[in-house]
C-alpha cells in the first residue's frame, strides 16, 4: 500500500530536504535491513536457549564452587569422624551430598530440554511450516494452476516472499487472460475475413487463404496454451472469461 | 480535466500498466491498493475522484469492496477493469452502482468513461 506523490520543479530549498529525506529513508532502510522480522525473531530464539544454556552452566559452576557445598562435604566428614565412625559411613554420606548434587543437574538439565523443545516447536510452528506450505503451493503454481493462493500468516520476510509470489501469479494470469482475450476476438474476425473471401474466391490470389489458415492456426496454439492453465476464481467458458461457478466471488 | 484516481488490482504488472495509461492522459494517481480490502482502507484514507476496481482479487474482491465503497459514500465513482466477459457482468455493476465495466485492454474506453465521469 503506497501513496505516490508527484515530483515536481526542483528548487534550493527543496532539493536540501529531499536530500535529507533521501538520507532518513536510508537509515530508516538500514534499520530495517539490520532488524527484519524474520532475523529478530530468529535472534530471539536462539538469545532464548543461549540464555538457558548459559544460567544452567553457571550455576553448576558456581555451585560447585560454593561454600555451602564445600561446608556440607566437610561436616559430613568431620562430624563423622569426631563420633569415631568408620570410613564406610562417611562414604556413604559424601555419596548422600553428591546424589543430591546430582538430582538438582538432572533437574535442570530436564528444564534445559523443555526449554530447547519449546524453542524448537515454536521455530518449527513460526518458520518452517509456513515454508513448507509455500513450497508446496508454489510448486503447484509453476505447474499452472494459477489458482492456487499462498495464505499470508504475517509480515515478516516469509510472509513478503508469500505475497511476491501470489503477485508473479496474478501478473501470469492477467497475461494470459490478455492473450486469450485477444486471440479470442481475432478468431472472430478471422473468420469473418474468410467468409468474405468465399464469395470473391477467383478474384483474390490463392495465398491469402494459406496464410489466414496459418494464422488462424498459430491462434489456436496460443489459446490451448492459455487453456493449459487453471486460473484464479476464473474460468474459460466458449471463448469467453467467466467467473468460475465453484468458487462464489460475490461474498468475501 | 484532471483527476485524483485509485488503482485497485492484485497484480503488480496491470497496476504499473493502468497507472501509465492514466498518468499519460494527465490523471494524478492517489494511491494503489493489491486487494478489495487496502481498497476500501485507501479509499477512507484518500478519498480520490475516482476508482478503478478490478474483480478478481484475493481476500476481497472488487464486486464485494465497490459495495463497501458505496455504502460508506454513496457518491464514489467506481469503474470496473476486468477480463471477465463483460456481457455478462453489466448487470451486476449496475445492480452495485458502479458507473462502468471495461475490458482491461481497452485504455481508450478507459479514458472515456473516466473523462464522462
Amino acid at each position: 500500500m503506497k501513496i505516490l506523490r508527484d515530483k515536481k520543479s526542483w528548487d534550493g530549498k527543496e532539493r536540501r530536504s529531499i536530500v535529507r529525506i533521501k538520507m532518513q529513508k536510508m537509515k530508516n532502510s538500514l534499520l530495517k535491513f539490520q532488524f527484519s522480522d524474520l532475523r529478530k525473531r530468529l535472534l530471539i530464539y536462539f538469545a532464548l536457549i543461549i540464555f538457558v544454556t548459559f544460567s544452567v552452566g553457571i550455576q553448576l559452576i558456581v555451585e560447585v564452587g560454593s561454600d555451602r557445598m564445600h561446608k556440607q562435604i566437610s561436616k559430613s566428614i568431620s562430624g563423622h569422624l569426631k563420633e569415631n565412625a568408620d570410613i564406610q559411613s562417611v562414604e556413604l554420606n559424601i555419596k548422600q551430598v553428591l546424589k543430591r548434587f546430582q538430582m538438582r543437574m538432572v533437574l535442570i538439565m530436564i528444564i534445559v530440554l523443555i526449554c530447547v523443545i519449546a524453542t524448537m516447536f515454536v521455530f518449527i510452528r513460526n518458520i518452517v511450516e509456513p515454508l513448507d506450505i509455500m513450497v508446496k503451493v508454489t510448486k503447484k503454481i509453476a505447474k499452472g494452476h494459477l489458482d492456487q493462493t499462498i495464505p499470508i500468516q504475517n509480515q515478516d520476510e516469509i510472509g513478503q516472499i508469500g505475497e511476491l509470489i501470489n503477485d508473479l501469479s496474478a501478473n501470469l494470469q492477467e497475461i494470459l487472460l490478455h492473450v486469450w482475450n485477444h486471440t479470442g476476438k481475432d478468431i472472430e474476425l478471422l473468420n469473418n475475413i474468410s467468409k468474405e473471401l468465399q464469395f470473391k474466391k477467383e478474384t483474390i490470389c490463392p495465398d491469402v487463404n494459406k496464410n489466414i489458415a496459418i494464422v488462424a492456426q498459430d491462434i489456436e496454439d496460443m489459446q490451448n496454451m492459455v487453456k493449459a492453465f487453471d486460473f484464479y476464481n476464473i474460468k474459460l467458458d466458449s471463448g469467453k472469461v467467466v467467473a468460475d461457478t465453484k468458487k462464489e466471488i460475490y461474498d468475501a | 480535466m484532471s483527476k485524483r484516481i485509485l488503482i485497485v488490482d492484485d497484480s503488480s504488472m496491470m497496476r504499473n500498466m493502468i497507472k501509465g495509461v492514466l498518468k499519460k492522459a494527465g490523471h494524478t494517481i492517489a494511491g494503489e491498493a493489491k486487494n478489495g480490502m487496502e481498497g476500501v482502507e485507501l479509499y477512507k484514507a484518500l478519498v480520490p475522484d475516482l476508482v478503478t476496481m478490478d474483480i478478481t482479487m484475493r481476500i476481497m474482491d472488487g464486486f464485494t469492496a465497490a459495495k463497501k465503497i458505496l455504502t460508506y459514500d454513496k457518491t464514489a465513482k467506481i469503474i470496473f477493469l476486468s477480463n471477465l466477459d463483460k456481457e455478462k457482468y453489466s448487470n451486476e455493476v449496475e445492480e452495485i452502482g458502479a458507473i462502468g465495466y471495461v475490458s482491461k485492454h481497452m485504455t481508450r474506453e478507459i479514458l472515456e468513461l473516466i473523462d464522462n465521469a
